[in-house]
């Protein structure tokens, strides 16, 4: 296997601001290292350090490894939901970094090693230390619930007060949100346009995912306030399996609105396909190649990418499907791949072929520029059109918030945007919304 | 210019300074900030690694994975005791996100404007002169 360098390759420290083992521990060969059998089979030929949970003082015990602390620390985790991999891979590949540099200051390679395990410290408290970087803090939660439930009193009471103004039909459902907490919306925030439409944004957080939807809601002359029912495991189903969104105009009686719906990667004869599938216990790339095979269509896979957003390939998953398009199956795969909300595979298709990548590389290759006529919307401005879409289209993308994949630029009326396909869809969406209004 | 929050750790804002340099993996950045502090700061493995994986699930920094081909992985498998020995080890990079490096200028700022107040309570009479 060759060395897969990252797409940017990294820099390796400099001689001006790293010493001179940093270097050669980074970029060049040399006589002197671990043995590359380190993580499984490093025994050690002095009396027992503390190693892990618990202290062997006892010579006569056996000899811990590498890979008895990082046993020890999976099993303090207890992720069951989480790939190990990742983690196990970054601790000993420092294991192995600084052991090197201990063994190019002089020391025996059981000594090496012996030291860096030691210095990982307790795998108890290490394991401790990783479960309380991926849990909320109590003062965050207490407020983003305390928030939660105020927006839900603030809103009941809204409702009700709609409830009881005479030009709402009787037929109105009850407006008090269900005791099982399974409506309404979550986190109303942001900009009035100040022609009778403001914008919600809903974020849907629940682990491991993401979801963020855009709606848009036609207060009225009267400011009623948009009740939108939304079932999050629901629409999480639904987004998954590729099924229809919830139609939030079906509240036509109480507000208008519209919802942005991201286009299918895919031409129409390709997303028209319906698959029936049963993956288990499959590599992620033994699953793409199940996946292509269903729809009929030859897969393609840029490793490279994938590796990027740190998916462990081998994990296995397991998806079962019945008649629904090859574009669920693409997102329950994606569900399961990803690293993180950010950090996603996806899939594009000619009609012959299906490729898998990462988000990101389909980002960069799908850059364009796009100009906007903004002659039709005149009256809302510039400024107003700029915050829009750096606030709802991606807004860590935009080179005004410090990213680096979308740039905006106004002429007279004209509105310049280089930036992925996927943004432009949505653009055009915001432009047209407020063309209609 | 709101004031620091003094009970923050400042190994965030350590971490964030040196990824704004450039790319690094975990082994690499505790040597770059003991060089930079002249081994002043030590970030141990039990600091820095969960503190990398909850950065990278605020979206403050993205990783990569690179494949690193042992140098003394050669070509042994007529070994038996070798055969299964994976072909290379990973190792993963850090690199600070656009949400990164907004909350590394905000932190900057608030640490030098902390640095400020602090530095206007020492002017007003040199340390030397309390001798």
């Amino acid at each position: 296997m060759t060395t897969q360098a990252p797409s940017s390759r990294p820099v390796l420290p400099t001689a001006d601001s790293a010493p001179a083992s940093a270097l050669a521990t980074a970029s060049e060969p040399l006589a002197i290292e671990p043995s590359p059998r380190l993580r499984l089979s490093t025994q050690y030929d002095r009396p027992m350090p503390t190693i892990g949970i618990g202290t062997c003082e006892d010579p006569t015990c056996s000899p811990r490894t590498i890979d008895s602390f990082l046993s020890d620390l999976h099993r303090h985790l207890r992720w069951h939901r989480e790939p190990f991999g990742a983690v196990r891979d970054e601790l000993e590949s420092h294991v192995y970094d600084r052991a090197r540099d201990l063994m190019l200051a002089g020391m025996s390679e059981s000594a090496a090693v012996d030291q860096a395990i030691e210095e990982l410290g307790d795998a108890r408290s290490l394991a401790a230390d990783y479960r309380r970087s991926r849990t909320i803090p109590a003062r965050r939660f207490l407020m983003n619930a305390s928030m939660f439930l105020l927006s839900g009193a603030v809103l009941s009471l809204s409702i009700l007060a709609v409830s009881s103004h005479p030009g709402v039909p009787q037929s109105c459902p009850p407006t008090e949100p269900d005791s099982t907490g399974t409506s309404l919306l979550l986190r109303p925030v942001l900009s009035d346009d100040g022609q009778g439409k403001m914008f919600l944004r809903y974020s849907l957080d629940p682990a491991p995912i993401t979801q963020l939807l855009t709606t848009q809601a036609d207060l009225g002359e009267d400011r009623r306030v948009a009740r939108l029912d939304i079932e999050p495991t629901q629409l999480l189903l639904s987004r998954a399996l590729g099924a229809a969104q919830p139609d939030f105009s079906a509240q036509a009686n109480e507000v208008k609105t519209s919802t942005f719906s991201p286009p299918s990667p895919f031409p129409a004869d390709v997303a028209d396909k319906r698959i029936t599938l049963s993956i288990k216990e499959s590599r992620l790339e033994d699953a793409i190649g199940m996946i292509a095979a269903a729809a009929g269509l030859r897969p393609i896979i840029h490793r490279e990418s994938i590796n990027e957003i740190g998916t462990d390939t081998d994990t296995t998953f397991s998806i079962s499907l019945t008649d629904q398009p090859i574009d669920a199956a693409v997102r329950a795969l994606a569900l399961s791949a990803s690293t993180s909300p950010h950090q996603t595979l996806t899939a594009r298709s000619d009609g012959t072929i299906i490729e898998f990548a990462s988000v990101a590389f389909f980002d960069q290759r799908e850059t364009s520029l796009v100009s906007y006529d903004l002659s039709n919307i005149n009256a809302v401005g510039s400024e107003m059109v700029q915050q829009l879409l750096q606030t709802f289209v991606e807004p860590d993308s935009w080179k005004d918030n410090g990213g680096t994949s979308a740039w905006l630029s106004f002429a007279g009326s004209k509105m310049f945007v280089q930036a992925p396909k996927r943004h432009h869809a949505h653009i055009q969406w915001f432009l047209q919304e407020l063309q209609s209004n | 210019m709101p004031l620091p929050d003094f009970r923050h750790d400042p190994t965030e804002l350590i971490v964030l300074a040196v990824l704004n340099e450039e790319s690094l993996y975990g082994y690499a950045i505790t040597k770059r900030v003991a060089a930079r502090s002249t081994g002043d700061i030590k970030l141990s493995p039990g600091v820095l690694y969960p503190l990398l994986s909850k950065m990278e699930r605020q979206g403050l920094i993205t990783s990569s994975w690179e494949v690193v081909r042992s140098d003394r992985a050669a070509p042994a498998h007529d070994d038996p005791a070798t055969a299964d020995e994976p072909s290379g080890r990973r190792r993963k990079w850090y690199r600070l996100s656009a949400k990164g490096r907004k909350r590394l200028t905000q932190h900057a700022q608030a640490h030098r404007a902390y640095a400020t107040m602090i530095d206007s309570f020492l002017v007003t009479r040199p340390l030397e002169d309390r001798a």
